[in-house]
């Protein structure tokens, strides 16, 4: 599994020159006061993993890590972060890289950093819980990679909508054929859906009246028939009589159609709305509208769902209402004319029907009528055409001259009615002409009302039997989408509720014997793209924690959802580990804070952890927390001593810069080694400052400066620590003299000041050499600080550098080892595990009770 | 398995569970989320179709 090895950065945010940050595969405890760059190097890992920084991306217009990343002394070209992984090759991402370039296991750390899940910052912790429903579930996203389950999902419901779609076409083509038939037969309109019965008692009465027997069922008819022409048998051959009858009475059904047609009805709605909604409402979108109040009182949002502007729910919510109010009439308007637009729609449609039947009788014609009347149909079918096509598109669409003048073309006045017209008269007239006598001609129209009806009885049926057939698609369509959506919600609430246990336990962990938790992420009913937020507060269950909780619970919460959601992540990507926590430490209370990190170190001991803290004492019970959990050997512990706007932070480690002196002294001018030499004694004053608790003139910003503690040191070692001061007293003397030399030379640019000898510049640096060796130990790496017992003497960690209290014998410190072996019994272990002080705490308590 | 595959799963579990969906149509979805064309709303009509069908004619007495 790949560990950052080392981060490099340079000219981005706070760092100027060069700066490396060394992890050595290991975890970095990061301490710097505020203002030092800590978190310039968290800016740089997210930067150079995501694209982005968090702080400055999105943050507020105007600001962007591109604009403000670089270092204000920079140009964005020299822009430069790399991170080196600790893998075989030594692979180094940076911000140019190709990752197809890179090893797979270091590919996959890169995908896998990509998305900002291991980075939380102060600012961030209250992020989760502050949001709405459905940004916390944006937030929890890219935990849920269901790019393939969407793009299935979205596939379902398009086939869901155009099997519904289709459904109703085929329910709209069986009524088409209802009407048809309940016009053949003379059924009232008020008979929606005319059963066989009626059809077949309306046929049977038109066969009684020329004295045929009734039929029972639509099947009869055949036989109906059969008697039909027996009854016309003795008048001769009447197949011409029929056509021309047939054709005539269908020319008929189609003027009628025309002329029945309620245009006008449709075009001065189509004109109303057209004409309101130019005038009133370009800009109204009821749907957004609508849905937009809904989101705003249900989640209780005090910012605009589209533009996040700051707003008053209650105020907005009257202002859309009356809104809403407003455009009711227009709503009512659009509905009204669809429902228009859709019944002329569907008498084209019929009489489209009537098309393809007068083409099949005429067809049958002999020739001497045949010509005529193809030509009229061909005129029919273009001008229907043109009439369908004026019909097509959305009702804004819809152009009213164009439709106007399309009907005009089959309208009363028209010439195409006027050929129809002709034409009828023309078919009636041969008609009358033929040897046909009366009673011939009602057997053969009865006879011709039969075969219709059976046919269009036929087509009914299979319309019938396709609608049902299609409605039951549509019916398996729903329940696929419905299927897959609530796959979906079941597949979330279960990670919801592994999160959910995640938290408590964390949040348990940290708030110990205290009666709330119970915190629960849960996806509403109302819609799938969210999660809801709850816990429990004594008697009271599942409420928004913000209701009850304080903010130090609130902040404890934030980072316990947080580290479940870290955590959860890694069981997708178990190979990427890595933790980033700037300065989050310390926005909780001691207690608090002591088993935050209690649980980092133990429950996070696999991660590869970046901690920065602006806290010193913090920093130091850090490492003793390090050391209690047995991952101090996990830990790299820095210090950011100061930071420049010309240098950036100064991670540089004393015993680096007391190696440069010695070699600068054989080999650097005087210039370089006063410079080297006042580094590593300002690094020296900076830790006696803390350590010694040296009391000095408070500056701005804690830049301290030689010059500020050199006095307050000298004073304090020369009354409170006479041992040291023995030992030093020569070292002490001569830098009490000669610590300004760091400020001719090497810090303020001073003409007389060229005139200062190298030999003067190395007397200083050996004396400040001479004073890390006295109070820095190389072998625990720590500088001497104050002893518990006894008072006034200094030592390191280990022991091995010692000042004696006047007048007592050196003590050394004690060991972990030693520590427990002496406090063997009940508190052995419990002294230094909060927790398992809390669990004998507990059975304490129980036995007492 | 991933999260997508459990979602996947337990959906073709509730469809083989739904009284409403034919087992001829949980067959063809099954087989189309194997083929990877469950991403193809033409190819789902298709298979619902052909189900339905293919139920129809099964369960004719």
């Amino acid at each position: 599994m790949p560990r950052i090895q080392r981060l490099d950065v340079r000219g981005f945010r706070g760092v100027h020159t060069q700066s490396s940050l060394f992890f050595l595969g290991r975890s970095v405890l990061l301490f710097g006061e505020n203002g030092t760059g800590k978190s310039s190097f968290v800016d740089a890992i997210e930067k150079l993993f995501t694209g982005r920084v968090s702080t400055l991306d999105g943050r507020a217009q105007g600001i962007s890590s591109d604009r403000h990343g670089p270092h204000i002394h920079n140009g964005a070209n020299s822009l430069a972060i790399a991170v080196t992984f600790d893998n075989p090759a030594a692979s180094t991402f940076t911000l140019s890289s190709n990752t197809k370039d890179l090893p797979t296991e270091i590919q996959q750390y890169v995908v896998s950093a990509h998305e900002n899940l291991y980075i939380l910052r102060r600012l961030q912790i209250l992020e989760f819980i502050e949001s709405q429903p459905r940004e916390r579930y944006a937030k929890l996203r890219p935990f849920l990679p269901l790019t393939e389950v969407d793009a299935v999902e979205n596939a379902l419901r398009q086939a869901r909508e155009r099997a519904e779609a289709e459904a109703q076409r085929a329910r709209q083509d069986s009524e088409r054929i209802i009407n048809q038939i309940r016009r053949e037969v003379g059924l009232p309109s008020s008979l929606l859906a005319p059963s066989e019965k009626d059809v077949v008692a309306a046929l049977s009465e038109a066969l009684v009246k020329i004295g045929q027997h009734p039929v029972g069922q639509i099947q009869d008819i055949e036989a109906a028939r059969s008697s039909l022409d027996q009854a016309l048998a003795p008048f001769g051959d009447l197949s011409r009589q029929s056509q021309i009858s047939n054709v005539a009475r269908t020319l008929g059904q189609l003027t009628e159609l025309f002329v029945s047609t309620n245009l006008t009805g449709l075009v001065n709605s189509l004109q109303e709305f057209q004409d309101r909604e130019t005038r009133e409402a370009r800009v109204f979108y009821e749907t957004v509208l609508e849905q937009g109040i809904t989101w705003i009182q249900e989640e209780r949002r005090d910012t605009c769902p589209l533009c996040q502007s700051q707003i008053k729910p209650d105020e907005l919510a009257i202002q859309v209402q009356a809104r809403l109010e407003e455009m009711r009439e227009i709503v009512q308007l659009r509905r009204r004319t669809q429902a228009s637009l859709e019944q002329t729609r569907q008498t084209i449609r019929s009489g489209q029907d009537l098309l393809v039947a007068l083409a099949r009788e005429v067809s049958l014609m002999t020739s001497e009528e045949k010509d005529r009347c193809q030509a009229l149909v061909q005129e029919l079918q273009n001008t229907v055409k043109v009439i369908w096509e004026s019909l097509t598109g959305d009702l804004r669409e819809l152009k009213l001259e164009q439709i106007k003048t399309a009907f005009s073309l089959a309208g009363i006045d028209s010439s195409l009615q006027k050929r129809i017209a002709a034409e009828r008269a023309h078919l009636e007239q041969i008609l009358n002409a033929l040897p046909s006598p009366e009673g011939a001609q009602r057997i053969l129209s009865t006879r011709n009302l039969l075969l219709r009806v059976k046919d269009l009885w036929a087509n009914l049926e299979r319309a019938d039997s396709r609608t049902a057939e299609l409605t039951r698609q549509a019916t398996v369509a729903f329940r696929l989408h419905e299927n897959a959506q609530t796959a979906r919600k079941e597949e979330v609430l279960g990670i919801y509720d592994e999160l959910s246990e995640d938290i408590n336990h964390i949040y348990t962990r940290l708030h110990p014997d205290e009666n709330h938790g119970g915190v629960k992420l849960e996806v509403r009913d109302v819609g799938q793209g969210s999660a809801t937020l709850k816990a429990n507060f004594y008697e009271r269950q599942d409420e928004d924690p913000r209701g009850y909780y304080s903010d130090a619970h609130l902040d404890t919460l934030g980072i316990g959802i947080f580290l479940a959601l870290r955590r959860w992540y890694r069981k997708q990507r178990p190979t990427f580990d890595l933790l980033v926590l700037d300065d989050v430490l310390t926005s909780v209370d001691t207690a608090h804070a002591v088993r935050l990190s209690e649980l980092l170190l133990q429950e996070f001991r696999d991660y590869q952890i970046l901690l920065t803290t602006h806290d010193r004492i913090w920093f130091e019970h850090m490492r003793d927390i390090q050391a209690r959990c047995r991952v101090a050997n996990n830990f790299i512990n820095k210090v950011i001593h100061k930071w420049t706007i010309n240098e950036g932070p100064d991670l540089r480690e004393p015993e680096e810069e007391r190696r440069d002196i010695t070699h600068l002294i054989s080999e650097g001018s005087g210039k370089e080694i006063a410079v080297m030499a006042g580094r590593l004694l300002e690094h020296i004053l900076q830790e006696m400052r803390y350590s010694l608790r040296l009391s000095v003139h408070a500056k701005r910003g804690e830049q301290y400066e030689i010059g500020d503690l050199w006095p307050a040191f000298y004073a304090a070692v020369k009354k409170d620590y006479p041992s040291l001061y023995n030992d030093a007293r020569s070292t002490l003397d001569a830098l009490d003299v000669r610590w300004p030399v760091r400020n001719w030379i090497g810090a303020h640019h001073n003409q007389w000041a060229q005139n200062v000898s190298r030999s003067t510049a190395i007397d200083f640096a050996k004396a400040v050499s001479d004073l890390y060796d006295l109070v820095f130990c190389d072998s625990c790496r720590r500088f001497i600080s104050p002893s518990a017992t006894p008072l006034g003497q200094l030592s390191c960690r280990c022991g091995q550098k010692i000042y004696p209290a006047p007048g007592k014998e050196a003590v050394r410190p004690k060991t972990r080892e030693e520590l427990i072996k002496e406090t063997e019994g009940v508190l052995r272990d419990a002294r230094l595990d909060s927790q398992l002080y809390l669990t004998w705490k507990r059975e304490e308590s129980g036995r007492e009770h | 398995m991933t999260i997508e595959e459990r979602i996947m799963e337990r959906f073709l579990e509730k469809l083989k569970s739904d009284q409403f969906v034919p087992a001829e149509v949980v067959d063809s979805i099954r087989i189309l989320n194997k083929e990877g064309q469950l991403k193809d709303a033409q190819a789902i009509l298709r298979a619902i179709g052909e189900g339905v069908k293919e139920h129809a004619k099964n369960s004719a007495p």
